[in-house]
């Protein structure tokens, strides 16, 4: 039995008791006879969206519709209410529960149900379908809490514009177990940030009661970031109205995020049939229901429920049967040209890190954003790239707590509104807490959203080790980033100008993770050496390639990133010591990979050996060895990569267990002995 | 007289956290010159390496040693202007960086010597070794940077491949405009070798008969001690054509005209590889099938790679045109039939063939027909000694005690021995054959 007190809207307080008891003391009192006269077309609103719903289980039941659908029979007040203090400028973000949201904010219900008849003319074109759907001033995810930060980014958009447009955000009460709510409540707070962030409170999380599924209390939770919470519940319609409208205007005037916490009962089940709740309690709140009791009360409104039913049906006798064909569903955002020509490259005399400060230097000037911990001044960033910055640009230079994934999903809410934005992960160890904002938003948005929605996000993140900072400081963890859908993933290298990526980043629509190397750092770029020349190939992010440049090389050697500048740096020590006369291949595009310089120099040279940073087993080794076999050349290959170990802080060690300069010449030694040893080799 | 103008390089403050670097790397040293935008070191702080460069050209001098923890603000070497220094300052374009790559000792391990400097090229170790060995003057590489073994060995003229740019085949087709048989499938995988004048003569005597191809046959007996060292696997259980081609490939290194063949009377061709052409026959398509690099091969890839030739040929399918025209050199094994002696027929385009047959499952003989024109009875009498000398490494002498067993109890005759009996029983089996019996078993039995 839980004990709480809780204070409701009109400051008088309830018994204490579960959830269920004080929704059920709610509803046992309300009276919403005055609330229909002067608000009646919130009511048709609500009534609009029940129908909506009960259609979408009806077509359901008769095999129209696929996937799956959660309906808020039952709770449509609470969307009327909130979208109803609206503008159209205003945005929601929402979750799987999602329908009543998005008609009381767009209307578009015609488009929702051919959205969910999977049909070309559906709001996303019927891609999305129930949980997915987009529009001007909507969006809906199925991953509960994820939004939520991306909400806050299309709120500091709103304040960089100096906007006076607020972003609701949905969640359930059973969200609340995620810890990205808290990160976005956090970051809403700390830069007091338009956001209403709405928990519809039904008392389940899918199956799971209340009591089993949230500790403490609701609003205190919020009321801890010293956010101002707002209650009511949709029995009492009046009050529940007075407090939505209370809460929007306080974000909207105060400029400052507020917790609007409604009580509402779900009559349906979760998803479909999935229902194990006492239907005792059902019928209750069934018998309770405010909509059903207006109606049955109001003959004018039992009129209007059959002529909303009537235009639904007759809607869905006359809808369009095309669908979007495998052909223009298919194409992404993704750069995938290779080019053959070449330019050779010549450096500023400057070191990596002051070129990387400058490239983001004119994304600011550009009027991007830029977002990270500990980025601004006097500390200036973990590797101190961002330095200076957030006093040049102290509006867009966004300095966070640790929230890794507050700040992706931040940078994603403000790139969904065209603002390119680059997030700095402080060690590429932390990008693990960001994966559900990169799989499940970012690399999706374009897609599920037919193609209305472009994130130009940029995650920039310092992988590699050789620095002693042990386990979870120094992996190089680009084989998990690589292959995600739309997600564009380059490495810089100290071998070029970094601000030749960041300058093409900036035409660049779709998400990009940006691997730097922290090694890299400190090292000035690439300067001439006599007897080797260095080309950057064509194309978008074109590799480079480094060949000696009187001698035609035998030897193919592929890597990237910082490691590709230390085997630059020791191309000639390395020809000195294995015998082995090597071209270096530069791979900047990691995915989609540029494969075509290699296949180009590995079939001319007969061997290939790829460098990697993380360990070989499944990653970017993989790849390339995999397409060049596609390709059809026949070459001696190898990877040379970290040991599938966590990598230790002792420094002779780490050097065992990474793939240094030492590794790869000892490997090119065997693999040449092995060469000769192999019978059927290509004798030259 | 000096008026040296000095500047100073103190440590600047990179970050926030840091009072103090630790310095990693030193790229000169005290006393010489240096060039603006030289980089002079490389200091650690607790976020990144940095490197130093020198703000101006002049003598250096350095003021801190590696590993040392210099504060911020803390001098780390200074510059004497150049103005004195006679024109002393390092050349532009040379690659100062490589000695942060290889911290100091850079020259001595690398072994470059100084001629070699000045001549610009850049050997790799195994090109020096192989130069020096061969003796090639530096003079031979003009303009060359990267010189690889394979480089020094044309050089020197062991290679027909000319240098780098390994061009394709046309260009080494030069032996048929001679006249001579040119390898099979226009092969150019061999060093053409000029005859002596001795052995031209030599030549032109063995056919002044008429005989188109003076051949000649020696061979020697092997009599095995007892079992391998390490048992070979099943398909050479009866058979040493395992240990044969394996030793036989790494000796050939030591007589080249045995992996050569005749071009003309004025030359001969030494294959580049040896590639070791087993002869497979199952009575009506004789097939030679070759092992590859064979001298390059472990003895179990070795074994490995003659299974796979013989499940090949077994197989019936269509073999590929390489394996039939690549080899150098041939065995012909007669040891599974009861022959116990061959004088084996050279192949074309090679001057020897092996033959292995055997008289007991003990007696071996290794046959080596030659072609006289290119090699000598003497080389191949050496070759087949030192053959025969290597394939007995593999043997031990038999130990008996080891290996005889009781037939009922599997009881050895050593273990019969430990327990102080004096010998096991000899007896006759039901079905006609001998069998040993143990004290124990012969007792209870």
């Amino acid at each position: 039995m839980r004990t709480e007190t809780i204070i409701d809207a009109n400051g008088a307080s309830l018994p204490e008791g579960t959830i269920l008891e004080r929704f059920r003391c709610w509803a046992q009192n309300a009276s919403n006879d005055r609330f229909l006269q002067e608000n009646r077309k919130a009511v048709e609103l609500a009534l609009l969206i029940r129908e909506v719903e009960s259609a979408f289980l009806d077509l359901f039941s008769r095999g129209l519709m696929n996937g799956t659908v959660h309906t808020c029979i039952g709770q449509e007040f609470s969307a009327v209410s909130v979208a109803g203090g609206l503008t159209q400028d205003d945005w929601i973000t929402s979750n799987h529960r999602c329908h009543g949201h998005f008609i009381a904010k767009t209307g578009l219900w015609q488009g929702l149900i051919d959205e969910l008849m999977g049909l070309a003319t559906g709001v996303c074109k019927g891609i999305g379908s129930s949980q997915h759907l987009y529009a001007k001033g909507f969006l809906s995810n199925g991953p509960q809490g994820a939004l939520l930060p991306v909400g806050s980014g299309i709120a500091q958009n709103f304040k960089m514009k100096q906007v006076p447009n607020i972003v609701a955000s949905f969640i359930g009460e059973g969200t609340l177990g995620e810890g990205v709510v808290y990160e976005a409540l956090n970051l809403a707070a700390l830069r007091s940030l338009p956001q209403l962030f709405v928990c519809e409170n039904n008392g389940y999380s899918q199956s799971t009661p209340q009591m089993a599924g949230v500790a403490g209390s609701i609003p205190d939770r919020a009321a801890a970031f010293g956010i101002r919470v707002f209650e009511a519940n949709t029995w009492q319609l009046q009050d529940l109205f007075d407090t939505a409208a209370a809460a929007i205007s306080y974000v909207r005037n105060e400029c400052k995020p507020a917790f609007l916490l409604v009580g509402t009962y779900r009559l349906k089940a979760h998803s479909k049939g999935d229902d194990d709740r006492d239907p005792a309690e059902i019928a209750f709140f069934e018998e309770k229901d405010s909509l059903a009791r207006l109606v049955s009360d109001c003959p004018s409104l039992g009129q209007a429920q059959s002529a909303v039913r009537e235009t639904i049906a007759a809607h869905i006798e006359s809808v369009d049967n095309t669908r979007i064909s495998a052909a223009d569903y298919r194409p992404d955002q993704l750069p995938r040209k290779s080019g053959a020509k070449s330019v050779a490259v010549s450096n500023e005399r400057v070191r990596m890190v002051q070129a990387i400060n400058q490239g983001l230097e004119k994304v600011l000037a550009d009027g991007g954003a830029l977002l990270g911990e500990d980025i601004c001044d006097p500390y200036g960033g973990a590797f101190k790239v961002t330095k200076g910055l957030s006093t040049k640009f102290p509006d867009q230079v966004i300095g966070s707590p640790i929230s890794e994934a507050g700040i992706a999903g931040m940078g994603a809410g403000l790139a969904l509104m065209g603002r390119e934005s680059y997030v700095e992960i402080m060690f590429g160890d932390f990008m693990t807490n960001i994966f559900d904002q990169l799989i499940n938003n970012v690399s999706k948005f374009h897609h599920m959203y037919a193609f209305q929605a472009s994130v130009p996000l940029r995650i920039r993140t310092p992988m590699g080790g050789k620095r002693g900072y042990g386990p979870t400081h120094s992996q190089s963890l680009e084989k998990y980033l690589l292959g995600i859908d739309n997600l564009l993933v380059l490495a810089a290298t100290s071998l070029e100008d970094p601000r030749q990526l960041t300058e093409a980043l900036s035409g660049y629509p779709g998400p990009a993770i940006l691997l730097e190397n922290k090694t890299d750092y400190g090292r000035l770029l690439w300067q001439d050496k006599p007897d080797l020349t260095l080309k950057k190939l064509g194309g978008d992010y074109g590799s480079l390639v480094l060949s000696p440049t009187r001698r035609q090389p035998n030897v193919t050697l592929v890597s990237y990133g910082g490691t590709a500048r230390e085997l630059a740096d020791k191309l000639e020590d390395l020809f000195v010591e294995t015998d082995c006369v090597a071209e270096l291949i530069v791979i900047t595009r990691l995915h989609p990979l540029d494969i075509t310089p290699i296949t180009r120099s590995a079939s001319r040279t007969g061997t290939l050996v790829v460098v990697e940073d993380g360990s070989c087993p499944f990653g970017i080794g993989a790849e390339v060895l995999a397409q060049v076999a596609e390709a059809g050349v026949a070459a001696n290959v190898c990877r040379i990569g970290a040991e599938p170990v966590p990598i230790p802080s002792i420094g002779e060690l780490e050097h065992e267990m990474l793939p240094t300069y030492e590794r790869v010449a000892q490997r090119l030694r065997k693999f040449k002995d092995d060469l000769r040893a192999t019978p059927g080799t290509p004798r030259s | 007289m000096s008026t040296d103008a000095e500047l100073l390089v103190c440590v600047e403050r990179h970050n926030v956290n840091d009072d103090s670097v630790i310095i990693l790397n030193l790229c000169f040293s005290s006393g010489e010159a240096i060039a603006a935008g030289d980089v002079i070191l490389e200091v650690e702080t607790s976020k990144t390496n940095l490197e130093v460069i020198s703000p101006a050209s002049g003598t250096l001098e350095l003021h801190v040693a590696i590993g040392d923890e210099v504060e911020i603000g803390a001098p780390l070497f200074s510059v004497r202007s150049a103005e004195d220094q006679g024109g002393s300052i390092s050349a532009p374009g040379q690659p100062r960086l490589r000695a942060v790559a290889t911290a100091g000792d850079d020259d001595a391990v690398l072994g470059q010597p100084a001629d070699q400097q000045q001549s610009g090229a850049l050997f790799s170790r195994a090109a020096e070794i192989r130069r020096q060995e061969l003796g090639v003057g530096l003079e031979a590489f003009p303009g060359r940077k990267w010189v690889t073994v394979e480089d020094v060995e044309s050089a020197a003229g062991l290679r027909t491949a000319p240098g780098p740019h390994a061009q394709p085949a046309p260009a080494k087709a030069a032996p048929a405009a001679v006249g001579g048989p040119v390898p099979a499938g226009g092969r150019t995988d061999f060093t053409r070798t000029t005859r002596t004048k001795r052995k031209r003569a030599e030549s032109s005597n063995l056919t002044v008969y008429g005989n188109p191809l003076p051949q000649s046959t020696i061979w020697i007996d092997i009599d095995l001690p007892g079992p391998r060292v390490v048992g070979a696997p099943y398909l050479f259980e009866e058979t040493i054509a395992d240990l044969v081609v394996y030793e036989a490939s790494r000796l050939f290194k030591n007589y080249p005209t045995l992996n050569a063949f005749h071009i003309d009377d004025r030359a001969y061709g030494v294959y580049d590889s040896i590639n070791f052409g087993i002869s497979f026959d199952s009575g009506e398509n004789l097939k030679v099938l070759s092992i590859d690099g064979s001298d390059r091969l472990s003895l179990p890839d070795v074994q490995h790679r003659f299974e796979q030739l013989l499940h090949l040929y077994e197989s019936g399918e269509s073999l590929p045109q390489e394996l039939m025209t690549s080899s150098t050199v041939t065995l012909s094994d007669l040891t599974r039939t009861p022959a116990t002696g061959m004088l084996p027929l050279i192949n074309g385009h090679q001057s020897l063939i092996l033959g292995l047959s055997r008289y007991s499952s003990t007696l071996y003989s290794i046959s080596a027909s030659f072609d006289h024109r290119v090699s000598e009875g003497l080389t191949v009498a050496a070759f087949l000694g030192q053959l025969a000398e290597r394939v007995l490494s593999y043997f031990r002498d038999a130990d008996l005690s080891a290996s005889l067993q009781c037939f009922t109890c599997q009881r050895t005759m050593s273990e019969e021995l430990a327990m102080g009996n004096k010998a096991m029983l000899s007896v006759k089996r039901p079905d006609g054959s001998d069998a040993l019996i143990c004290r124990n078993c012969f007792e209870g039995w």
